[in-house]
């Protein structure tokens, strides 16, 4: 599928990104946090929602888009469990079994905001260039219908998509979380060629 | 009772009593045609308004238009009564709101329009729809009643 050298770059530059995510999470928690290497997967666009854990999972998620000289799409996932513990923490507000209110919404895009500006400047310092993130994109929900828009976007020019997934777990306080990348085809080739190695083979 | 799914971008038609189901439409619109007579009836889970700006691939219900026709097509096939179908849309919502959201947040208010459109240009009446709004939706339509049950993760069950 792809060269291997490729694929070790790749998971090597989103490894130090999500890294850098990681520790200003830990910092603002101010708790452990332990991610994994970044999965990449191909999967096909009917199989996503599976990947990621299930059409009808209630989950939190904030999405980003990213432009500048390398554009992607970015999405951060939590269980709605987690989302809900993560909105008292920052709030203080006891933990909510229903929809969260403006301000816990605002606490969680503004967290989403931190952990995706840290792996924007780690990549773009890396990779000397500039990139920019959007404004943050809320929605609590089941994760098919919260997806599913993105799939749209990118069954327009594709019947796959390019998964990179880094989990995030603040096991201390039973936190989990996904920090999903949706590269697509011109993303990964700039990317290579900034890093000095060879073109993406499909 | 046989239950059929109809994953994202499918489309299922049939001619036994059957339950057919789709999960987690948010932007993607559900689209239910059916023949009240003959008890013919399909479901189609929609991604994009028009296969006329597809790039990629052929599955006819990835898009509105050629789900609509399709199954239309398949169901004819089947013994169902031309002029007599009737149509109810599920789905179609924004998921996030505010002012900066980008176009392709909003596709599901085109895919609910091409819908109509479509439905309009060949007659067929839609006697029921829950579109639009900023929730996803799980369906599961009763061929032999014709009633479509709709589940929210915040809203409660409701049928149409």
């Amino acid at each position: 599928m792809f060269k291997d050298i490729s694929m070790d770059a790749l998971k090597e530059v989103v490894n130090i990104g999500t890294g850098q995510a990681a520790t200003s999470l830990s910092e603002v928690l101010n708790q452990k946090v332990m991610i994994n290497v970044p999965q990449v997967s191909l999967v096909p666009i009917e199989e996503v929602s599976k990947q990621l854990g299930g059409n009808q999972t209630p989950i939190v998620g904030v999405y980003f888009q990213t432009t500048g000289e390398l554009e992607s799409r970015i999405l951060l996932i939590f269980s709605q469990e987690t989302g809900h513990t993560l909105a008292s923490l920052l709030t203080g507000n006891p933990k909510r079994k229903s929809e969260l209110d403006d301000i816990e919404k605002s606490s969680i895009m503004e967290l989403g905001n931190i952990i995706t500006n840290s792996y924007i400047n780690a990549m773009s310092q890396l990779l000397d260039i500039k990139l920019y993130p959007s404004i943050p994109f809320y929605a609590e929900d089941m994760l098919g219908a919260v997806i599913d828009f993105l799939l749209i976007e990118i069954s327009q020019v594709a019947d796959y998509s390019l998964l990179l997934k880094t989990e995030m777990m603040v096991e201390s306080a039973n936190l989990n979380g996904s920090f999903i990348i949706f590269p697509d085809e011109n993303f990964l080739n700039k990317l290579f060629e900034k890093l000095g190695v060879k073109k993406l083979e499909i | 009772m046989i239950k059929i799914s109809v994953g994202i971008s499918e489309l299922k038609v049939v001619n036994t009593p059957a339950t057919l189901d789709t999960q987690s439409l948010g932007s993607c619109l559900g689209i239910v045609i059916f023949d009240p007579l003959s008890k013919v009836a399909g479901l189609a889970h929609t991604m994009l308004p028009d296969s006329k700006q597809a790039n990629v691939g052929n599955k006819p219900g990835k898009y509105v238009d050629t789900a609509i026709a399709e199954m239309l097509s398949q169901m004819t096939n089947m013994g169902a009564g031309k002029n007599v179908f009737v149509a109810k849309l599920v789905g179609g919502a924004c998921m996030f709101s505010g002012s900066a959201i980008g176009d392709f947040m909003n596709i599901g208010s085109r895919n609910v329009a091409a819908a109509k459109s479509v439905l309009a240009e060949l007659g067929i009446k839609i006697l029921a729809e829950d579109t639009g709004g900023n929730h996803g939706r799980t369906i599961e339509f009763d061929s032999t009643t014709g009633k479509v049950l709709i589940k929210s993760a915040m809203h409660p069950i409701k049928e149409i």
